[in-house]
């Protein structure tokens, strides 16, 4: 993968060098390095907390660096890039990823935009703040971190990673995120315009719904269908609705005797408003799943109803409010908290001992912003986090330094 | 001495139109010193404003705009006095708006002491704000309609940024000078009437980092001084 990943690089790269040479666009660069210091408490996690167990004692270390770029050949083609060297999971820094690569076409005087690749996924707000720079908190939204018990190998099974464990390519799997947080999709997407600055919809047709992670590996029935509309219904007031439906499942032994794909349906709305200083913004997100239920310990499928398909629905829902206030006389900096809860429904076939198909978790993060320079931001953020059903020690003390230009 | 205001270019423009007729031989103003700035080649490479995952519909006012207020109609050039100190003056308005995400104009000069009112055209709110070092204030969220008084004390060049729109970026040039002016979409520029004297001169341009020197130029007893200026890389 890594090889493949080089070679497209520096085909990338080739190409680039050549259309400069010929002086055929002209390319805008930026980028970032993030550095963290972090703390989390005894049973930290990062599929849980965000916090990896093997640096939750105060570890200082690199956490994203992000190279992006917009190649623009005319008014009408451009490229937008970003090459990202990020944490594999929280733990090793050495993950790296061509995050968005794409291909835009805007038709010359019509309100609409083409693309084609890689792009962020359209769905909800949060994906569309993808750099730190543009983000109050350091941790991301139970929405889009919290893994689930749904995994793409093998559907639904209760406990997963924490009660039950399942190896896959010698790495324990832990689920999924209802809204994965890196945001990428793959595929074609269409925005239109349709009253500039007031009212804009988009619709992608990706190669997997929006909770697969690394969805370069997807199977070539896989489709999802996301789209989203944003509107302004006031100077101080932006609106967004957006609706997934798609499959997620990977090529996997385990899965192979299921002859099916299964899918999410994501329904969410967000919104932001402001006036002076103050700022409110939130989401609210509904997620149902249809995947079959895995019993680990026996490494079968269990069959829901024989009349019916052999599949379970399990749905659950999430929201966040963030509330953030600038200081007048510190441009730059400012105060935000949040309150985040991720909320799951009940199982629906009695084989379990839970209620819930997973155990509901509510977070209130309290973080300060400080940016001393143009260039420079630092923040600190202090979450407090609770599981219903545990007594786990999950609070966390997290600050970054992100250097950008 | 002329009052500089938000229309001064296009009054800087007008003013070459009817006084030069496009050429600079037929100049008959005294004590002035005139020029021409060739603009910096549009580079290949630009490292910063890759505005991440922006996309490319521009209205049809934006693009207008945009071609009205590119950095190469912003760039300001500023005679600082060396043997007498100038008496300089708040400027009486100016006006920073604004309008389809862009700040206009792209670069403000103005006089040290200036009240500075950012006005916001755009039916939604903008979030604008200067940083350290250079500059300091933070307007925070305003409506359209809304013109916010901000004082300029310190000399300098001061960034301006808007919080909800990274990409929106201008700048305030503050001069302890009261002899500036903006070159036209030729390039030409032209101080008439400046006292006798020497003057240090200096250059900006939205690409650069900093307001450059250009030299010394000398005038005196009537003198037609043309001073041309280079920002054309090599």
């Amino acid at each position: 993968m890594k090889d493949r990943s080089i070679h497209i690089l520096l085909i990338i790269f080739c190409c680039l060098v050549s259309l400069q040479v010929f002086g055929q666009f002209q390319a805008k660069f930026s980028g970032n390095v993030d550095l963290g210091l972090q703390y989390g408490e005894a049973d930290s996690h990062f599929y849980i907390n965000g916090v990896h167990k093997n640096h939750k004692n105060w570890a200082f270390r690199p956490v994203e660096i992000n190279l992006i770029t917009r190649l623009e050949f005319s008014e009408q083609w451009f490229v937008n890039g970003r090459l990202q060297l990020e944490q594999d999971e929280g733990n090793t820094f050495d993950q790296f990823r061509v995050s968005q690569l794409n291909l835009n076409w805007v038709p010359d005087d019509t309100p609409w935009q083409f693309t084609l690749g890689r792009f962020i996924n359209p769905f909800g707000a949060f994906n569309q703040k993808q750099l730190s720079i543009n983000r109050s908190f350091i941790d991301v939204p139970l929405a889009y971190g919290y893994y689930t018990n749904i995994s793409p190998y093998i559907g639904y099974a209760p406990g997963l990673g924490e009660v039950q464990q399942l190896s896959v390519d010698n790495r324990l799997h832990w689920g999924l995120p209802n809204n994965y947080y890196n945001g990428y999709s793959n595929g074609i997407k269409a925005k239109w315009a349709v009253k500039p600055n007031k009212l804009s919809a988009e619709i992608a047709l990706a190669t997997a719904a929006p909770l697969e992670q690394k969805n370069l590996n997807f199977k070539p029935w896989n489709y999802a269908v996301i789209s989203r509309v944003m509107w302004q219904p006031a100077f101080f007031w932006k609106q967004g609705v957006s609706i997934s439906y798609g499959s997620f499942f990977r090529d996997n032994a385990l899965n192979a005797i299921l002859g099916q794909q299964f899918n999410q349906l994501l329904i969410g709305t967000d919104f932001k408003a402001g006036i002076g200083f103050f700022e409110i913004s939130g989401e609210f997100t509904w997620a149902s799943h249809q995947v079959p239920w895995y019993d680990i310990p026996t490494g079968s499928y269990l069959d829901a109803d024989p009349e019916a398909p052999p599949y379970f629905t399990l749905n659950n829902w999430s929201a966040y409010l963030d509330l953030r206030y600038e200081f007048s006389f510190l441009p730059g900096t400012y105060l935000a908290c949040r309150l985040d809860t991720l909320q799951f429904g009940e199982t629906d076939n009695g084989y379990s001992a839970q209620s819930h198909w997973d155990n509901n978790v509510r977070r209130f993060t309290l973080a300060l912003g400080v940016q001393p320079q143009s260039f420079l931001l630092v923040r600190m953020a202090y979450a407090l986090q609770n599981i219903s059903s545990q007594n786990a020690d999950l609070n966390t003390f997290r600050t970054t330094l992100t250097a950008f230009f | 001495m002329y009052k500089t205001n938000i229309l001064f270019p296009f009054f800087s423009i007008f003013y070459f139109s009817i006084a030069f007729g496009g050429s600079l031989t037929e100049i008959k103003a005294q004590n002035s010193l005139i020029g021409k700035v060739t603009m910096p080649k549009e580079r290949v490479l630009k490292i910063g404003g890759s505005n991440y995952n922006a996309d490319g519909l521009v209205s049809d006012p934006k693009k207008r705009i945009e071609i009205e207020n590119h950095p190469d109609r912003n760039v300001v050039i500023s005679l600082h006095p060396i043997d007498f100190t100038p008496m300089v003056k708040p400027m009486a308005r100016a006006i920073l708006t604004q309008k389809e995400k862009t700040f206009i104009p792209h670069v403000l000069p103005i006089t040290k002491g200036s009240v500075v009112y950012i006005s916001n055209e755009d039916e939604f709110y903008h979030n604008v704000h200067s940083k350290k070092p250079f500059g300091l204030f933070n307007i925070g969220r305003k409506e359209a309609g809304i013109d916010v008084p901000v004082t300029i004390r310190q000399v300098g060049l001061i960034r301006v940024a808007c919080n909800e729109h990274t990409e929106m970026k201008g700048f305030i040039l503050s001069l302890d000078t009261p002899y500036f002016t903006k070159a036209n979409k030729e390039g030409l520029y032209n101080f008439p009437d400046l006292p006798d004297g020497r003057y240090q001169m200096q250059v900006f341009h939205p690409d650069m980092k900093r307001p450059r020197e250009y030299g010394i130029v000398e005038i005196k007893n009537g003198t037609r001084a043309e001073k041309n200026i280079n920002l054309a890389r090599p």
